[in-house]
């Protein structure tokens, strides 16, 4: 008799925790730091698929069909948008409008590039807004508006979540603009592979000298790496910097040429590996080393 | 005018030939002035160090205050006068120089300091920074 009152109050406790135990929501990104604010807001109440691995190249990045199927189970999708995702229109499809999309790039300020090339006066939405702190912490809070939309149960932990996570991103603003107060204004002149740092220029004060336009796919002409050669002179730029996902042979060919130096890798396209796995890391491996390099 | 609709057509043809010449011209050489302003803009040589005039009031005793500039003190001063003048030797190129503060205020309330300085050319920059007790900032100038 005993036994059978303690097999049904097991089978009670069982359906009571799978009643009250509920179930994660699952969200979707195709942003490495997009995964990572969906993660820190939605905490343990989501269960975040990043698509776009760390160190993996956004701009050539296309879904898989296993991808699609994943997205087809989600609550919510995040996407970078300033027109990173050139497939929005295959997700949308493969949804059939049935999953919560929200391009979070479009409720941020944007930063318009001239893009070599092309006819004078047309300008490029320059995709990588999250290299602005300011930009990732509005992001926090559109993260938090969706993930409340989506799971209003969870607004609460949602939105205390959003200000620990905003609190960090101060502080990291804060360390970024001392350590960037160590180099004088007239040195915060720099080379990248491709162009993928304007707003980090923006809010830092610097000059980015890019190989490329926006996307590292790009290959310059013999006229744009001569053009370069001089501004590095002229300018006279200490340090060049390669990328994540970028191939750093026309960089050898400048520091050869101008004498600049091999200032180190930058991690440009999202979040990287070992110490740039987390946005914090990322910004501040940046951070030193484009400090150190140009001092 | 007279003459056929085909020989006119030719004849406006190359005319505008004709003034797509010195069109050309000009544009070319306006390229070339362009091209040359683009190579003389050369960077000028890192500044020298200027004498930097500077004035600190404070609101409230600070029991410390220090100025950085590229991440080294340049002027600190344990328990500073409300009102402190002195001179930095700092170069400060033409884009400018950015400056750490940092001012611990005795007491918790909330305080602010003033910094005044003339710059190389003559112009004076006035900022101000707030706050409780330890106060730091990078403070542009301009």
């Amino acid at each position: 008799m005993q036994r059978i009152l303690t097999l049904i109050l097991v089978a009670f406790a069982l359906c009571l925790g799978s009643v009250s135990g509920a179930e994660p929501i699952h969200v979707s990104t195709f942003s490495s730091v997009l995964t990572e604010v969906a993660e820190r807001v939605g905490g343990d109440l989501v269960s975040v698929t990043g698509h776009v691995a760390a160190g993996t190249d956004p701009h050539e990045f296309e879904p898989k069909p296993s991808d699609l199927k994943t997205v087809t189970k989600a609550a919510l999708v995040l996407l970078s948008a300033k027109h990173l995702e050139g497939y929005v229109g295959k997700l949308k499809e493969a949804t059939g409008g049935k999953v919560y999309i929200v391009e979070v790039g479009t409720r941020l300020p944007s930063l318009w590039i001239e893009h070599e090339g092309a006819p004078k006066g047309d300008r490029i939405e320059d995709p990588h807004w999250w290299h602005s702190i300011a930009n990732v912490r509005k992001a926090t809070s559109v993260v938090c508006e969706a993930l409340s939309e989506t799971y209003p149960t969870g607004k609460v932990s949602f939105e205390a979540n959003a200000r620990a996570y905003d609190a960090e991103l101060v502080i990291l603003d804060k360390w970024a603009r001392s350590k960037i107060a160590e180099l004088t204004r007239d040195k915060r002149k720099l080379v990248t592979s491709h162009d993928a740092l304007q707003y980090f220029a923006k809010d830092y004060g610097f000059t980015i000298y890019p190989v490329t336009g926006l996307t590292p796919s790009e290959q310059p002409s013999s006229r744009q790496v001569a053009d370069l050669l001089k501004t590095i002179k002229t300018q006279r730029v200490k340090a060049v910097f390669a990328e994540d996902t970028v191939n750093p042979k026309v960089l050898q060919q400048i520091t050869s040429e101008t004498g600049a130096v091999l200032g180190g890798q930058l991690w440009v396209d999202g979040l990287g590996t070992g110490e740039a796995a987390t946005y914090g890391g990322m910004f501040r491996h940046n951070v030193n080393t484009l400090v150190e390099a140009l001092k | 005018m007279r003459g056929s609709p085909l020989l006119r057509a030719i004849g406006l043809f190359v005319t505008l030939l004709a003034l797509g010449i010195p069109l050309r011209w000009l544009t070319r050489q306006q390229d070339a002035l362009a091209d040359a302003a683009r190579t003389s803009d050369v960077a000028p040589l890192p500044a020298t160090n200027a004498r930097i005039p500077v004035t600190l009031t404070f609101s409230h005793q600070a029991s410390r205050a220090e100025i950085r500039h590229a991440g080294k003190a340049v002027w600190v001063m344990e328990r500073p006068k409300a009102d402190e003048s002195f001179e930095l030797q700092l170069p400060f190129p033409k884009e400018g120089v950015e400056l750490g503060i940092t001012v611990e205020f005795e007491g918790d309330a909330y305080n602010a300091l003033r910094l005044q300085l003339t710059g190389p050319e003559g112009t004076l920059y006035d900022r101000s920074v707030w706050g409780a007790h330890t106060v730091e900032a990078i403070v542009p100038f301009p």
